[in-house]
C-alpha cells in the first residue's frame, strides 16, 4: 500500500465528492489493497473478491459525498466493503443454516503444524473456514460487528451468530491444535 | 514455536494482523470501476468535449472554475470565509444539471453562477483598489483560474477589510493551498500518539498552544478526551485539522448472587468482554460473567471489551472475607473448679477438624475430630490420669475458602 504524504485526505475526499476523478483514482491507489484483503476474506475465490472489491469502490464513488469526517474515512471504507461482500454472497443465496454444514467434509488442509503464523497463513486459515463460519467470524472477530449487528445484516438470529463463531473457533482451534 | 494460551489470545493476534492487511489489488479493477463511474465523474472531459465550439468553452471555463474551486477548499478558522458560490449550488444539482444534454439548461445555469462569480470578484476587487493581479483571462485554463482565485482571497484577507457574507456556508472558504495537514488517525483513542504531517515547514498549534517551529511533522500524544484542532501556520498561509479523541469508560458492576456465587457485568450494556478471574481467562465474547468464589482473600475480575475501539481493560477486585476462626489455647487446669478443665479449641465456620495429642514419649493420650468435646486430663477421656507437664497437640483444620492447615501446640497440663 503507498500512501501519499504530499496529499491531505480531507482534501482528496472533498475533490473526489467535487467528481475529480484523478482523486478518486488516488484513494483507489490509497486503499484498495486493505480493501482487497477484507474482501478476500469473505468471499470464496479471487473472483469473486474482484467483484466485490469493484463493487465497493462504485459504491464508495457514489456516496463518498456523504462522509461526514465525523470517523475514519478508512473505517466508512470497510464498512462499505464488508457490505458489498456480504451482498455478493447473499445474491449467490447463502447457506448459514447449520445443517447443511457437515462437519466431515470441512477441509483439514488448512492445519498449521510448524513455522509461524504469518499474515498470509492467517489469511488462508480464515479463506478455509466454511462460509457461513467464516462470514461470522470475520464480522465479530476481525472487523468488531456486535453479535446484533450480525443478526441485523444476516438476517439471522443472535444465537445463530453465536453458534456460527463458536464453531468457527472450535474449527480453528482444530487446525491449529499444536499451537495450544 | 509460541504457544497459545488459549484461542482469544489467537483471536486478538489474528485481529491485529488481518485489520491492517493489504493485498495488491488485481490490475483490471480499476479500470472496471472507472468505467462505471465515468458517467458522474470526468466532469470536466465530459464538459469540453460536449462544448467543444470557441465560444461556449468561456462560460465552460467558468463553470468549471466554480466547481474546481470548491474541491480545493479547505477548512480554515482564521481565514475570513468568501464564499465562492451560492449555496444552492451545490455539488447534486450539478451533476445533474452537467448529465442533462439539454444545452439550454446549461446555459442557464451557467448565468446563475457566471453573475455570483463575477460579482464576487468585483467586490473584492473594489475592495482592495492596490489589487495589482491580473485579470484572469476569460479563455484561461481552470487551474489558473483556481489559482488566481487562491491569490484573491489571499490579498483580501491580508488587507483585512472584507466583511463578505460568512453567515450560512461555513466549511467553503478558501485557504492557501500549500499548506495541508494528514493526520495518522482522525479518531485515536486516549493515550495513543497522534502523527501529523505536512509537505511545507511550519509552526504547529494544538487548541492554539504552539508545540513545534518550523517542522514538517507533530507527535501529539493524546492526553485528554475530546476535541484537538491542530493549526499549522507558516508565513503566507495557515491550515488546520480537528482530530477527537476518543476514549471508552465502564466499570464493572458485581453483585453477590448467593454464597460465593458472584455476578459480574459492565455497566453499558452494548459492551461485550472477555472475563478473566485472577488472570486466568473464564469466558469470552460476554456482557455479563457469572463465577464462584470461595478462596478466602482478594480476587481481581477483569472485563477486556471485545467489541470497543477505545477500550481498556476494566478491573475490579472482590474480596472474600475469612469466615472462619480458630482459638488455640496453650495451658490447662483439669479438675471440677468451671474453670479450664477440659482442653479445647476454639473453631467455627470450617470444614474439618482433628486434634491428636501426644506425651512427652510420643504416646498418643487423646485423639478426636470432634472440638466441641475437648480432653479432660484422662487416656482417651476415659482412663487414667495423665501426668501433669508438657503434651504435643497436633491440630488439623481448614476453615471455610481456605487452605488447610496443620499446627503443633505444646500444652502444658497442670493441676493444682
Amino acid at each position: 500500500m503507498s500512501t501519499s504524504e504530499s496529499h491531505d485526505e480531507i482534501s482528496l475526499i472533498k475533490a473526489c465528492s467535487n467528481g475529480d476523478n484523478k482523486a478518486f483514482r488516488r484513494i483507489y491507489e490509497i486503499h484498495s489493497g486493505t480493501m482487497y484483503s477484507i474482501c478476500l476474506r469473505y468471499m470464496n475465490n479471487e473472483d469473486e473478491a474482484k467483484d466485490a472489491l469493484q463493487e465497493g469502490f462504485i459504491k464508495v464513488f457514489k456516496n463518498i459525498s456523504k462522509f461526514k469526517f465525523t470517523g475514519s474515512f478508512e473505517g466508512w471504507m470497510k464498512r462499505i466493503f464488508v457490505n458489498s461482500s456480504i451482498e455478493l454472497i447473499r445474491k449467490r443465496k447463502m447457506h448459514l443454516d447449520v445443517s447443511e454444514l457437515n462437519s466431515n467434509e470441512l477441509p483439514l488442509t488448512a492445519k498449521i503444524e510448524t513455522g509461524s503464523l504469518d499474515a498470509e497463513k492467517m489469511m488462508t486459515l480464515v479463506q478455509q473456514l466454511p462460509e457461513g463460519y467464516r462470514t461470522v467470524f470475520n464480522m465479530f472477530i476481525v472487523d468488531g460487528y456486535s453479535h446484533k449487528e450480525i443478526s441485523d445484516y444476516l438476517e439471522i438470529s443472535e444465537s445463530t451468530s453465536k453458534t456460527q463463531l463458536f464453531k468457527a473457533r472450535k474449527q480453528l482451534q482444530e487446525w491449529l491444535q499444536d499451537w495450544f | 514455536m509460541k504457544k497459545f494460551k488459549d484461542i482469544s489470545e489467537f483471536e486478538n493476534l489474528l485481529k491485529d494482523t488481518l485489520q491492517g492487511h493489504s493485498t495488491p489489488a488485481p490490475p483490471d479493477v480499476w479500470s472496471s470501476v472507472a468505467a462505471s463511474t465515468s458517467q458522474s465523474a470526468g466532469l470536466l472531459s465530459q464538459v469540453t468535449a460536449y462544448f467543444g465550439s470557441a465560444t461556449n468553452i468561456i462560460k465552460v471555463a467558468l463553470f468549471a472554475s466554480g466547481i474546481a474551486a470548491v474541491g480545493i477548499v479547505i477548512y480554515n478558522e482564521n481565514t475570513p470565509e468568501i464564499i465562492l458560490l451560492p449555496k444552492t449550488q451545490n455539488k447534486e444539482q450539478q451533476v445533474a444539471i452537467l448529465s442533462d444534454k439539454e444545452k439550454t439548461k446549461i446555459e442557464n445555469t451557467e448565468t446563475t453562477i457566471t453573475t455570483a462569480y463575477t460579482a464576487k470578484t468585483n467586490t473584492a476587487e473594489s475592495k482592495n483598489t492596490s489589487n495589482t493581479a491580473p485579470k484572469e483571462d476569460k479563455s484561461s485554463s481552470v487551474e489558473e483560474r483556481v489559482s488566481s482565485k487562491t491569490n484573491e482571497t489571499k490579498y483580501s484577507v491580508n488587507d483585512g477589510n472584507n466583511k463578505t457574507d460568512k453567515q450560512d456556508v461555513p466549511p467553503i472558504s478558501v485557504a492557501a493551498t500549500k499548506l495541508s495537514i494528514i493526520a495518522s488517525n482522525l479518531n485515536p483513542c486516549l493515550g495513543e500518539t497522534v502523527v501529523l504531517k505536512s509537505a511545507e515547514k511550519g509552526n504547529w498549534f494544538a487548541n492554539d498552544r504552539q508545540l513545534a517551529t518550523n517542522s514538517t511533522f507533530l507527535e501529539y500524544k493524546c492526553t485528554q478526551e475530546g476535541k484537538v484542532v491542530f493549526k499549522l501556520k507558516n508565513e503566507v498561509s495557515i491550515t488546520s485539522t480537528a482530530v477527537y479523541i476518543q476514549t471508552f469508560k465502564s466499570s464493572i458492576r458485581s453483585k453477590e448472587i448467593n454464597d460465593s456465587e458472584f455476578s459480574y457485568s459492565l455497566d453499558d450494556k452494548s459492551v461485550i468482554a472477555n472475563w478473566f478471574l485472577d488472570n486466568v481467562l473464564q469466558e469470552t465474547n460476554a456482557h455479563v460473567f457469572t463465577t464462584q468464589i470461595q478462596q478466602v482473600g482478594e480476587h481481581s475480575i477483569k472485563a477486556v471489551p471485545v467489541n470497543q475501539l477505545c477500550a481498556v481493560p476494566i478491573e475490579t477486585k472482590t474480596t472474600i472475607r475469612r469466615r472462619g476462626s480458630i482459638e488455640i489455647f496453650d495451658v490447662f487446669t483439669p479438675g471440677a473448679d468451671g474453670s479450664n478443665d477440659t482442653y479445647k479449641v476454639d473453631i467455627s465456620g470450617y470444614d474439618n477438624f482433628s486434634i491428636q495429642i501426644f506425651n512427652a514419649e510420643g504416646k498418643m493420650v487423646y485423639a478426636s475430630q470432634n472440638p466441641d468435646e475437648g480432653w479432660n486430663g484422662k487416656l482417651y477421656n476415659i482412663g487414667n490420669e495423665c501426668f501433669n507437664g508438657i503434651y504435643i497437640a497436633t491440630i488439623s483444620y481448614t476453615l471455610n475458602g481456605e487452605t488447610p492447615q496443620s499446627k503443633n501446640i505444646k500444652i502444658t497440663l497442670k493441676r493444682p
